[in-house]
């Protein structure tokens, strides 16, 4: 990986970091853990406060972005003429979802358990096809303590998350339940359908 | 033109700006359903199932599957061994075939020459070019506290990002020095990177790391991190500023 190779400071400098960012990770979570005890249930109310919406920030003038794309890695086949070299095998069977025709608008599914808590998705259907799949029960995290440290880490920046108003094309989050998701889904397009 | 589809146990949705070939979205709808039925360990007819039940060697494995297999080796080592497809008795290649199967997505639509479109995976991204106001792309951070809601919002161009959590999934990302150990002390980690399959490589091994993993990030060169905590604390590194719209 020579792209990072500029990085990386010497081995001794190296091992002073790793050290003194593992000591500084077992310190942290002691006192975390002792400051957990220490306050208990008052978590639940700050966590709620924390959580009221807030109106999004005025709006930065953020700099283009300066990367450099870089070489993938593995050139045969992670390259264009890869997926060229590959061309895409016909579907042997319509994904299920994918079945229309529906009828025009905005349908429910049912609240389906996950591991983590309750899934319903609302499936919108625009020209008998499916348009786009939101949430309306999701798993939800307690969270455990508010601001447990005020420490960011070693010369990074941290701030408290707030929620953002401002309308955006594409999330981007970790993977859903996909089974309890499935299920919802599979409701809601049922009673799209005609 | 966008379309969304449930493929691989996800959502993926596709939209293209300067294109209205149906059959160019089916085309790429048709090559996740041909990744899926390669890669996925819930399926037994998959090549990746017939390797784990001994019934093929990945030696004599497809060339797609061994590039897969090289890939997650480059990565492992990249990563010092947090990113391993390895699971003690098995391969699940699940955490390099989604980023590595959007990005070259991507590529079937920049080849039908195609400029303005983004591939979401399950929460993946490939966005190229600008959306349909002239603008990058914006793409929403989920709040892993409650995924109704949005903590961030990026401007992306010609960029992938990936976002590794345990919000909803549950444990489902595998800190190979700990098999047994939940990784619970950090709730979320977005990967901005110059496309996403290195985004979603480096996301994966550095959420294994836990919260040392945004130091990874920060190490690498052409790569920014957005980590969320348990404690609703967000931690950045120093050049994600350059993507923040709020």
């Amino acid at each position: 990986m020579s792209q990072r190779q500029p990085n990386r400071p010497s081995p001794l400098l190296r091992a002073v970091k790793k050290y003194s960012v593992s000591a500084f990770v077992v310190c942290s979570f002691t006192a975390y853990a002792v400051h957990e005890r220490m306050i208990g249930a008052d978590a639940t109310a700050a966590a709620a406060a924390s959580q009221a919406p807030s109106v999004a920030v005025a709006r930065q003038v953020p700099l283009p972005p300066t990367i450099t794309p870089a070489p993938r890695q593995i050139a045969p086949g992670r390259s264009t003429g890869a997926s060229a070299m590959l061309p895409p095998a016909p579907p042997t069977a319509e994904p299920t979802a994918a079945l229309g025709p529906y009828k025009d608008g905005e349908y429910t599914g049912p609240i389906v358990d996950a591991y983590f808590g309750n899934v319903q998705v609302k499936a919108t259907v625009q020209n008998g096809q499916l348009a786009d799949v939101s949430f309306l029960d999701f798993p939800n995290h307690r969270r455990t303590s508010v601001r447990i440290n005020n420490y960011a880490m070693p010369y990074l920046t941290s701030e408290a998350i707030q929620v953002q108003s401002a309308r955006v094309n594409i999330i981007s989050g970790a993977t859903l339940t996909s089974e309890a998701f499935a299920q919802s889904l599979h409701v809601a397009l049922e009673s799209a359908k005609s | 033109m966008k379309t969304t589809r449930i493929l691989m146990g996800m959502p993926i949705t596709v939209e293209v700006l300067d294109s209205n070939d149906e059959s160019l979205v089916e085309s790429v709808f048709a090559y996740f359903t041909h990744v899926d039925e390669v890669f996925s360990t819930y399926k037994d007819t998959s090549e990746i199932s017939a390797i784990n039940a001994g019934r093929l060697r990945p030696e004599e494995a497809s060339v797609e599957m061994q590039t897969i297999f090289a890939m997650a080796e480059q990565t492992r080592q990249e990563t010092d061994g947090y990113f391993n497809i390895w699971r003690g008795d098995r391969y699940d290649p699940a955490g390099i075939v989604k980023g590595w199967a959007i990005a070259n997505a991507a590529d079937i639509l920049r080849l039908a020459g195609c400029a303005n479109f983004y591939v979401d995976a399950g929460g993946d991204i490939e966005a190229a070019g600008h959306n349909d106001e002239g603008l990058p792309w914006r793409v929403g951070i989920r709040n892993p506290f409650d995924i109704r809601q949005i903590v961030k919002v990026l401007e992306i161009s010609g960029c992938g990002v990936a976002t590794s959590g345990t919000y909803i999934r549950g444990q489902h990302v595998y800190d190979p020095y700990a098999p047994g150990r939940p990784i619970d002390e950090i709730l979320s980690l977005t990967v901005v990177g110059p496309n996403v399959y290195e985004a979603d490589r480096f996301a994966t091994a550095a959420f294994a790391m836990g919260r040392r993993g945004i130091l990874f990030i920060e190490q690498l060169a052409g790569f920014e991190g957005y980590l969320i905590d348990a404690g609703g604390q967000a931690t950045l590194t120093t050049g994600f500023g350059r993507y923040v719209l709020s």
